[in-house]
């Protein structure tokens, strides 16, 4: 991932929004001798509450500008503060092995009404024909929630919704939602789904009895849903149990003979093991590593799929149905 | 492992859904020939860890080595670890899985070991029976390895099923005869639906992107055409020398090496008609109307219209550098040539009157690869000569590497009291502009062969056409003297190739 260095910035003080973007204009006709043309494929809007999540989010986004040039809006909405709007505006510089990508940060901290109005904060500072990716960090918003008007695409964590999972199928029938935790799940659905791919196992997946699936709360609720839906599991079928990480185990009866289809957590530090037993002989097994930084690595695989994913739908639709 | 049920084949399976769009390796072994080599161990083992650390291998992959060089299965998953990220356990694993076998081309037992080798891993992996060969030896040994696969039952799919594939390398044949002889020797063992073609300059994400850009955007393609393009220009140019590999060189030159092949790859995607469909056949298909509407040149239009030229000594970035006949394994009177650069034409609705210009050459200022689609001028210019001086016709071009992109040249107005006009650079740089890491053209192309996918690889037909298109050029050079120019090293070429160009009133683009 390239290195990014801070080329200029600006800071302001209850200060009005023409101002910020006044400054942004300044800021790059200044380092205009000395950068190259600014390039971005999208604009990322980040909404933050705390500080803890101010420094992940902007960590996590100045990582990812090399390979995904947006303009970056972060927001921290404080609608009981007091009514001003406080802004550091910078200029990046991401020093690839060709050429140097150069992209704008602004960070606002909007105070009293206009918190509850991030749309038009957002606005005039979208880039034409760019979508706008919206990421909510640490919560989920509500599916009325006025930024969502400008937002193409809608970034969170089912984490965050702590179990309450209705919201989050009414905010994707507005928009295109991509869900963190669906994308760290990948390497146990995707394993899962390559113990399948031998077309001899296949007949067994017609065949499932049960399926039991470990996590905590969020994580197991999708994965009993996908489990469910694809399956076409009744919810008496699917057994949800709280534990630290993830473990879903398959089971299965055709003809007689049982089966069973794992994926665990491996042996080796950070990675996820998926292994087929059948009739009692134990087939090969399977491994991947997990990412080393899974926020950065969900998030950059996050902004390649910026569109509506329907087998999260599914899975999210048939998760309110099962008991968690 | 229980038998195959009934129909078990057809059974979809539910959980992969969503996961189709990233296309991986199915389960199955690459076997590679020319394993202890250069080919091996700069691209294809790199370029297999890297599809392993974008988790684009099955965890029942493995890789077998063959090669006559002595070397025992740990020495050869040493050199494929080297290859991994550290901490890449699904490398490991393939590393673990994978063999190596030390045997001469010629030999039975070399097959026979092959294939006690491919059935255990068949057992050990489960039944996948899909095999890729991956021939990274020296073209003379391609018809050889072929027999040697086909004697030992190993071209075809076995009682299991699975595909079975073949991967060479260019150059293929070096001449049309040779080229035929090679296609009906592989044909003899192999199908042309199990050959791979591979030309790594098809791997190239933005040689792929021609075909996005022609085919993906309504205001390119109208103009495509005679109607606006006065000319085009394709420049294929090298910066280094022939480095290590003058003894191949000498027997190659420029146009076998590069033109008969990535310039004529490049030429026919540029000028091929709109596909049906984005795939194998319907692209394949559209190439070789293309190359079959290239005009082969007569042995007058190879003296006028064909130059070739031999670097000599000089200076490129910032280094003094030796003539190509000073270059080791290089006869010191060698007429090989270095440079060459060509006019082409084409006989088709598109592209009638249109000059193809085609230049290629070692020792050049830089190395890049580009399309450049010369407008005509517009019919009538408003402007005043004085003020529009610096004002050049609009053009289009193709950045295809190293800095993959697409710029556009157009005429806008320099700020001020006068209206002066003057070219302005409209330019998208691809790599800041897309998200994903680009994959390197080998691992691209190795993923597209495991899986199945033709597409990207050349078929018989366009190895013949481009074949067809140069040959009448070597037959002209052996023929009769045509003179080898001499061009200084980091210079764009010889003056007899600007004088060629030149002479229909146009110029080289200064890349």
């Amino acid at each position: 991932m390239a290195g990014t260095v801070e080329v200029d910035s600006w800071d302001g003080q209850g200060v009005h929004l023409s101002d910020v973007l006044d400054a942004l204009g300044v800021l790059r006709q200044r380092a205009r001798e000395h950068t190259s043309a600014r390039t971005a494929v999208m604009t990322m809007v980040a909404v933050v509450g705390t500080d803890e999540q101010t420094e992940t989010a902007t960590a996590t986004l100045r990582s990812l500008g090399g390979n995904h040039p947006a303009r970056i809006l972060l927001l921290r909405p404080d609608p009981d503060g007091v009514a001003a709007l406080d802004a550091h505006v910078a200029l990046h510089s991401a020093n690839t092995e060709t050429h140097p990508i150069n992209f704008e940060e602004v960070h606002l901290n909007v105070g009293g009404q206009a918190a509850k109005h991030l749309d038009s904060i957002v606005e005039p500072f979208t880039l034409a024909d760019l979508p706008v990716a919206v990421w909510y960090v640490g919560a989920v918003p509500d599916a009325a929630d006025p930024l969502l008007s400008v937002a193409n695409s809608v970034l969170l964590d089912s984490r965050d919704a702590e179990g309450q999972l209705r919201g989050l199928l009414e905010l994707a029938r507005r928009r295109a939602v991509v869900d963190l935790s669906w994308i760290r799940l990948r390497p146990w659905r995707r394993l899962l789904a390559a113990l399948f791919d031998p077309p001899e196992y296949r007949p067994w997946l017609g065949a499932v009895e049960s399926v039991e699936v470990k996590g905590k709360i969020g994580p197991r609720q999708l994965l009993g849903g996908w489990l469910a839906a694809q399956l076409d599991l009744r919810p008496r079928q699917v057994t949800l149990l709280d534990a630290r990480h993830v473990e879903i185990v398959v089971s299965c009866r055709r003809e007689g003979v049982e089966a069973s289809f794992e994926v665990v957590r491996g042996d080796a530090h950070r990675t996820v093991a998926a292994q087929a037993v059948v009739g009692g002989q134990t087939g090969r097994a399977h491994g991947y590593p997990l990412a080393a930084d899974p926020l950065t690595s969900a998030l950059a695989d996050a902004l390649t799929r910026l569109g509506p994913d329907v087998v999260w739908e599914r899975a999210l639709s048939t998760a309110t149905t099962l008991l968690v | 492992m229980s038998d195959l049920p009934a129909g078990a084949e057809a059974l979809p399976n539910v959980l992969a859904e969503g996961f189709e769009t990233t296309r991986r390796a199915p389960p199955g072994v690459l076997v590679v020939f020319g394993a202890s080599g250069d080919l091996t161990a700069r691209k294809l083992l790199p370029a297999l860890a890297s599809l392993s650390r974008r988790r684009l291998l099955d965890p029942a992959f493995a890789v077998v080595g063959v090669a006559r060089t002595p070397l025992d299965d740990e020495s050869f998953r040493e050199q494929m670890s080297a290859a991994g990220a550290p901490g890449d356990t699904g490398w490991g694993e393939t590393v673990s899985k994978s063999r190596y076998i030390t045997g001469d081309y010629a030999d039975a037992a070399t097959f026979a070991s092959l294939k006690d080798a491919l059935d255990k891993l068949d057992t050990d992996l489960g039944r996948t029976g899909n095999r890729t060969y991956y021939l990274a030896t020296v073209p003379s040994m391609f018809e050889k390895v072929a027999d040697g696969l086909g004697a030992a039952g190993l071209n075809r799919a076995g009682p299991g099923g699975g595909a079975v594939r073949i991967v060479i390398e260019k150059p293929f044949g070096h001449d049309l005869a040779s080229a035929r002889a090679l296609d009906a020797g592989l044909h003899c063992t192999f199908d042309e639906e199990q050959i791979y073609r591979i030309d790594h300059y098809m791997g190239k994400e933005t040689v792929q992107n021609v075909l996005a850009l022609r085919f993906a955007n309504a205001i390119f393609e109208p103009v495509w055409n005679r109607r606006y393009i006065d000319h085009v220009q394709i420049t294929v140019a090298e910066s280094l020398g022939v480095e290590k590999r003058g003894g191949f060189y000498e027997r190659a030159g420029a146009l076998r090496d590069i033109v008969q092949n990535h310039v004529m790859q490049v030429l026919s995607l540029t000028l091929m008609e709109p596909p049906s469909s984005i795939e194998a056949q319907g692209i394949r298909d559209e190439k070789v109307k293309a190359l079959r509407s290239v005009v082969v040149p007569t042995p007058a239009q190879v003296v006028s219209e064909v130059v070739r030229a031999q670097y000599d000594s000089g200076w490129s970035e910032g280094v003094s550098v030796p003539a190509y006949r000073q270059e080791p394994d290089v006869d010191p009177r060698s007429n090989t040539e270095t440079y060459v650069a060509a006019k082409l034409s084409v006989d088709n609705w598109r592209w009638a009157g249109v000059p193809i210009y085609v230049r290629t050459g070692k020792r050049l200022p830089k190395r890049l690869t580009e399309v450049a689609l010369q407008f005509q001028r517009v019919p009538h210019l408003v402007f005043a000569v004085a003020e529009s001086q610096e004002l050049r016709p609009n053009a289009l071009v193709l950045r295809i590497q190293p800095d993959e992109g697409v710029s556009l040249r157009f005429g806008a107005k320099v700020p001020g009291q006068a209206f002066q006009v003057r070219d302005v650079l409209m330019d998208m740089s691809y790599g800041s502009s897309f998200l994903e890491e680009a994959p390197e053209a080998y691992e691209r192309l190795l993923l597209d062969a495991m899986v199945g996918d033709p597409t990207l690889f050349i078929r018989s037909d366009e190895v013949d056409l481009a074949w067809q298109i140069c040959e009448p050029i070597l037959h002209a050079w052996q023929d009769r003297p045509v003179p080898l120019a001499g061009y200084a090293a980091g210079s764009w070429g010889p003056r007899q190739a600007d004088q060629l160009i030149q002479r229909d009133g146009r110029q080289w683009r200064a890349p």
